[in-house]
């Protein structure tokens, strides 16, 4: 025992200072790596997710491959329109050719485009009247392009001195919001969209109705930075008499008021409708926007009686009831506004 | 087995939160993803058009009130005291063989509207009484003045309809002739002006007797037309007073109570 407690006397003092160092040494990197997990596990501790939230994810989509342009020197009630809808504007004009190669001047490079015309004189609209709403696809790049286009009437009260424009909704709560609504709905109703107006034709004005209110324009070999035009024709018909008649030989419609579309029997040959088959759908499908009246009960079932609106009783019915939506139309709206959605 | 499930076991509550926290974001995260995708991009073009207001028209009472109170009634033909006895303009009464005096009967009527810058005024009327209508343009008044003028009482106001205990309250308005209104007579008989006359293509009362030849003389509708301007596009409101009197140089002095008929029609002119 006393002979391993006693170390060698002549070594102790170095070997004592080796063994602190030792240990100090062993102390110090002991110390340090516990520095070092300490260090770490605040900065594990601070960056720790024990709440994972995900907000705003931003998609990017790729972009569509034309921009759309519109080309006039005037543009339609501009101050109503930028109160009406502020969201819309101008655009930046420039320079682009068309398909003939002649040069104009277009408003583009805005994604909501207020369109524009060039007419030396403009005039209130009513039954009768009819329009065409233009506007120009330019392509980003060459090729192939398609473009789905939807339209949409929407309507506005006031406008004037004693009452601020105001956008009729479904949930409009002015001075008598039930007629306004319903008018609102009967203005949708009655603007009728058209592909081509059949200038050929004395007996009839229109072809092809957009009844679904959409349209896909295709432009094959499309060049780039040229301006291609989309003509969308709009008509508000005067008497229902030029819409649901097939044929006029009981004199029910005055020779003065040519049909809208081309008056024969509605058809549908190979899948296809014709025009009197698409209109008469609409009126069917949409008769309580184009008709208006007292008993809701004479709405049911109205579609034998629009398929023979040549008999008098029954068209007398119809053309009272469209007539009398025209009368609260004029009351009620002050302004109605086309507006197109264009998709790729 | 045994060693995993253990090993589970043993991972604190914290982290069992954390990694099933971070497995749920992960499905979202591809949900999201999915109900992006659709989203596609739009351009959006639009115009703006004004509504005409409409053109119009209304025929109505005086004072604007309901077409109901448009009524002509009994009208008297000559001046006669409550006995029947034929008076003079003061009231005194005729002695026997002096020719009765015709007496003047006025209602007052309304056309009002908007949009309308002229219309056309018409009389349809036949011609058992042997009346004569006139138009004149009319004002309408608050205070009683003093001369020559229609009384009319508000049927708002009417005291048959105040209840017991209210004091019955009679609003009148006063309507005085102003200048005629000239109408042109549309099927005079030739020989007799007095009575009307079908035009040899039957227009004038096809729509009420078809093609019947033998309707009786004084059933035969007469149609007068005069022209009114408003010089206005806005609102308006015109009176009007209707005078009916029996036709001058009649000299059967029948009293006995026939049946006329006429319309009053008022209809835009599109200028």
């Amino acid at each position: 025992m006393k002979r391993f407690i006693s170390t060698s006397a002549a070594g102790s003092a170095a070997d004592d200072n080796k063994n602190r160092k030792k240990s100090l040494l062993k102390f110090g990197i002991l110390a340090f790596l516990a520095l070092l997990v300490w260090i770490f596990s605040t900065i594990a501790w601070f960056a720790m997710n024990d709440r994972v939230s995900a907000d705003g994810m931003n998609v990017g989509v790729a972009g569509m491959p034309f921009k759309i342009a519109a080309k006039g020197s005037r543009v339609r009630y501009s101050d109503e329109i930028t109160a009406a809808r502020s969201d819309f504007s101008f655009g930046s004009s420039g320079s682009y050719v068309n398909s003939s190669n002649v040069s104009g001047t277009y408003y583009t490079d805005t994604d909501k485009l207020i369109l524009r015309f060039d007419a030396a004189t403009d005039g209130e609209v009513k039954p009768g009247d009819s329009g065409i709403i233009e506007f120009y696809v330019i392509p980003t790049t060459d090729g192939d392009i398609t473009a789905n286009i939807s339209l949409d009437v929407i309507s506005f009260t006031g406008g004037s001195d004693d009452e601020e424009l105001t956008e009729i909704t479904a949930s409009y709560s002015g001075t008598n919001a039930a007629e306004t609504i319903d008018a609102a709905k009967y203005m949708k109703g009655h603007i009728m969209f058209f592909r081509e107006l059949s200038s050929s034709q004395s007996s009839y004005t229109y072809t092809g109705a957009l009844t679904d209110r959409t349209l896909t324009v295709s432009i094959p070999n499309a060049v780039h930075d040229v301006a291609y035009p989309v003509q969308i024709h709009w008509m508000w018909p005067k008497t229902l008499g030029q819409l649901a008649l097939q044929t006029n030989a009981a004199g029910l419609r005055p020779a003065s008021n040519i049909p809208v579309i081309q008056e024969t029997a509605p058809a549908t040959v190979g899948g296809v409708k014709n025009d009197k088959r698409l209109v008469l759908d609409y009126l069917y499908s949409e008769r309580e926007s184009v008709f208006k009246f007292d008993s809701t009960s004479t709405y049911t079932g109205l579609d034998t009686v629009i398929d023979s609106a040549d008999t008098q009783a029954n068209f007398e019915l119809l053309t009272d009831g469209y007539n009398d939506a025209d009368s609260d139309i004029g009351t009620y709206v002050s302004y109605f506004l086309i507006e197109l959605t264009v998709t790729a | 087995m045994k060693n995993i499930i253990s090993k589970l076991r043993a991972v604190p509550l914290k982290r069992k939160l954390q990694a099933a926290a971070a497995a749920v974001v992960t499905i979202a995260f591809t949900a999201v993803f999915q109900s992006y995708a659709w989203f596609s991009e739009q351009k959006k073009a639009a115009e703006m058009f004004k509504v005409k207001h409409p053109d119009l028209l209304y025929l109505n009472a005086a004072h604007g009130e309901d077409q109901i109170y448009f009524n002509l009634g009994n009208i008297d033909i000559y001046l006669q005291d409550e006995n029947g006895n034929f008076v003079d303009a003061s009231g005194n009464r005729l002695a026997d063989g002096v020719p009765p005096v015709r007496a003047t009967n006025r209602y007052v009527f309304s056309v009002s509207g908007s949009n309308t810058t002229a219309f056309t005024l018409q009389l349809a009327y036949t011609t058992n009484n042997d009346l004569e209508y006139r138009v004149y343009n009319a004002a309408e008044l608050d205070t009683e003045p003093s001369g020559d003028h229609v009384d009319y009482v508000l049927h708002e106001d009417d005291p048959s309809t105040a209840s017991v205990n209210e004091a019955s309250v009679e609003t009148h308005r006063y309507y005085t002739k102003g200048s005629q209104v000239s109408f042109n007579k549309m099927n005079p008989d030739s020989t007799n002006s007095h009575l009307a006359l079908a035009d040899s293509s039957n227009r004038y009362y096809s729509a009420n007797y078809g093609s019947g030849s033998l309707v009786h003389e004084n059933a035969v509708p007469m149609y007068e037309q005069g022209s009114v301007s408003t010089n206005t596009t806005d609102e308006f409101c015109k009176y009007f007073i209707l005078e009916v009197e029996r036709a001058e140089g009649n000299s059967n002095y029948q009293l006995d109570k026939e049946t006329d008929i006429v319309y009053i029609s008022v209809e835009k002119n599109n200028t």
